[in-house]
């Protein structure tokens, strides 16, 4: 528990039955004193009760499961090509051989 | 890096403007690390890519794939580009700019810059059905069920079709191009069929008879793709440097990228990871599962992630600047404005006069 994140007490707290989440908050705060948990930061029932969320809830309960960066795949090379990314209207279309736009 | 898909744990695909399709295979799950191999080598770049699930035919399912070249590449896992495709469908006159199997892998249905869609017979390699009346590119494909088919067209509109061919019916209400979709499973909190998202920033969810059911706000610029979790979360991606995850119709996470464009999203049904595609070459992978967390430092150089249980407006992170190895980041700042609309626009840059530059913003 000493090691605990804050995220994972949170994470904890959302997965316990709404009978057992004060009781383990208590303890949570307790134990993690440095994490600074208060009881009053942990609203129990709403941690709980998803469909009761507010917006301290949805905070908490998302910080419980964020998304964090996995791996990097690197091996794709630069493109370097003169290429657009959508259809260039036939007016603007680029002649190669004479260097510059002409209108059609 | 311009599509990429997550059939699998072990797996990844991508399909990117340096003209390669490659399969990543997972080498090590702690940390992750995955190593490539180009499925497929083409002389012009990729848009679309698409991935067929397992069947008995294919046991390993199949890889389709297209872009500038204007035919469909389709390949099996695990081969490398030495080897000839299992399909080449050539029928498009343009680029291709979406792809999609039908559930059951027998039939691909593309779209392109050329406005025309078609349905084929994977094994048979002949075009079955063709979607008509697009005015524009087509950009983006939704393959429903077995019964309809879903398009989004630059002329703003979403078409529903039969498999066959048939119109039945044109979704009205994106406000700019529509460029994606995805399918939201039966029982999600939306009570929507599908979602769609494109230019104008907005994801709109819709009924399978096109009524609207709802909008996510939060993307800050044209958003290029969607995708569904396996517990329901929507998740996008745009040109505002985000990946966005949405719940119970609110943004409850953002992940900045350290590139401008994030091309492509994709969900892994297995492990509910994402892996993203940007403009700077590279592939990232999200994971909640703490198991698959890249190294403290790792996640800190490569992306910021932002939580809120409200639409997220860009928050710059310094973070980001302290990183070794990784682009600098610099707040998000259009390559070009464009006087016209405000916003930002691509541009051509004339080879004869490298400093003029032309706005082609529709």
């Amino acid at each position: 528990v000493g090691q605990a994140q804050a995220s994972d007490v949170v994470k904890w707290l959302c997965t316990s039955p709404p009978n057992e989440t004060h009781r383990k908050a208590t303890s949570a705060c307790f134990l993690t004193n440095q994490l600074k948990i208060t009881s009053r930061k942990i609203s129990i029932p709403r941690l709980y009760n998803i469909s009761q969320q507010n917006s301290r809830q949805s905070h908490a309960l998302a910080m419980a499961n964020e998304f964090k960066l996995s791996a990097t795949l690197r091996g794709h090379e630069e493109d370097v090509s003169l290429s657009c990314d959508f259809p260039i209207p036939r007016f603007l279309e680029y002649h190669p051989s004479s260097m510059g736009f002409t209108a059609d | 890096v311009r599509a990429v898909a997550f059939p699998s744990k072990q797996t990844i695909l991508s399909a990117s403007r340096d003209s390669t399709v490659r399969q990543w295979s997972l080498t090590s799950p702690q940390p992750p690390s995955y190593d490539d191999t180009i499925s497929v080598q083409a002389s012009d770049w990729f848009n679309a890519l698409a991935f067929a699930q397992p069947s008995e035919k294919h046991p390993n399912g199949l890889i389709a794939a297209g872009g500038k070249e204007t035919i469909v590449y389709v390949k099996e896992p695990g081969t490398t580009s030495d080897s000839d495709p299992y399909r080449i469908l050539p029928r498009h006159a343009h680029t291709i700019s979406c792809l999609a199997f039908s559930e059951d892998g027998s039939k691909l249905i593309s779209g392109g810059w050329d406005s025309q869609v078609f349905v084929w017979d994977v094994e048979a390699g002949d075009v079955i059905a063709e979607l008509t009346g697009h005015t524009m590119t087509v950009w983006g494909i939704l393959i429903y069920d077995h019964k309809f088919v879903f398009t989004a067209c630059a002329d703003k509109n979403i078409r529903m079709f039969d498999i066959n061919g048939k119109l039945l019916r044109t979704i009205e209400g994106h406000t700019d191009v529509p460029r994606c979709f995805c399918k939201i499973p039966q029982g999600h909190w939306s009570g929507a069929a599908f979602a769609s998202a494109g230019n104008d920033e907005i994801i709109r969810l819709w009924s399978l008879d096109g009524a609207p059911m709802g909008e996510l706000h939060g993307h800050e610029a044209y958003i290029y793709s969607i995708a569904i979790l396996p517990n329901g979360d929507i998740v996008s991606s745009g040109e505002d440097r985000t990946v966005r995850v949405f719940r119970d119709g609110q943004c409850i996470q953002t992940i900045t990228h350290p590139a401008i464009s994030i091309w492509s999203v994709a969900t892994c049904p297995e492990t509910g990871d994402i892996v993203s595609g940007a403009s700077d070459k590279t592939i990232r992978v999200f994971s909640r599962d703490p198991e698959r967390h890249a190294d403290a430092e790792v996640g800190l150089a490569c992306s910021t992630v932002e939580t809120s249980n409200a639409n997220i407006m860009h928050r710059p992170s310094n973070l980001l600047t302290r990183a070794s190895g990784c682009m600098p980041f610099q707040p998000r700042r259009p390559a070009k404005t464009c006087p016209s609309r405000k916003k930002t626009c691509l541009v051509l840059v004339s080879q004869s006069s490298p400093g003029e530059m032309l706005c082609l913003c529709r």
